[in-house]
């Protein structure tokens, strides 16, 4: 790419990591989530790649990270899950809330188990959207 | 005797939109979505309702959906890495 879009990047791509994990931390208090948030990150990766090339993307993302994340966070969504089945007797019940109480209203630490499982979710997003787009730079790449 | 049955499928839910309520009126009986907005924040204590009933409510169909775009990615990448073509690649390697 110019010059002038590798500068640019250089300079909005941390901003935009920073609002997407903002997201989805604060997915149960502003609109958002964690699927919104994950994409929002993936897509700061996806700037890195068109704006300074494959070799500044495989220094900070690499496929096998990405699948830890992926596969980590669909376990930690059904370990929330399975919580909620031993300690409240419901399946994605909210044991959270059962075991230290719901916290103040509109704070970060609020809505029990639903900010946890939205955490949880974002990682993963962040995950598989990343493969995708290491695929699509796998084809891009392969015939350049 | 397949166009038969499709035939009587057509007929029945064809017959069933005079029983649906009306477009943009609240549905009189199973007000499910006033309860919800009625006591979302008592019940769970998320200021975003949206969230709320992703996570809480409706969370069997936010496992469902995280499945789905598990395999979804699966078929992705396998699809992508399976992909050549193009004029300069040669089809030996299918």
């Amino acid at each position: 790419m110019t010059i002038v879009a590798d500068k640019t990047a250089r300079v909005l791509y941390p901003f935009i990591l920073v609002f997407g994990a903002y997201v989805i931390i604060h997915g149960h208090l502003t609109p958002g989530g964690g699927f919104q948030g994950g994409v929002a990150i993936i897509g700061a990766a996806a700037l890195v790649y068109l704006a300074m090339g494959i070799r500044a993307f495989h220094r900070y993302v690499s496929l096998s990270s990405l699948t830890i994340a992926d596969s980590l966070g669909a376990l930690l969504f059904l370990l929330w899950a399975f919580l909620g089945l031993v300690y409240t007797g419901y399946f994605f019940g909210d044991f959270v809330g059962k075991l230290w109480g719901d916290g103040v209203f509109r704070s970060l630490l609020s809505s029990g188990v639903i900010a946890l499982m939205n955490i949880s979710v974002g990682i993963k997003v962040l995950g598989g959207a990343g493969e995708m787009v290491v695929a699509l730079i796998k084809g891009v790449e392969s015939h350049a | 005797m397949v166009l038969l049955i499709m035939f009587t499928l057509f007929i029945y839910l064809g017959l069933s939109l005079y029983s649906i309520h009306t477009f943009g009126q609240p549905m009189k009986d199973g007000y499910i979505g006033l309860s919800i907005l009625n006591d979302a924040i008592q019940r769970t204590h998320a200021s975003n309702v949206v969230t709320s009933i992703v996570f809480g409510y409706r969370g069997y169909d936010t496992l469902g959906e995280a499945t789905i775009f598990f395999v979804a990615v699966l078929g992705f990448y396998w699809t992508m890495s399976r992909m050549k073509g193009g004029k300069d690649s040669d089809d030996s390697s299918r």
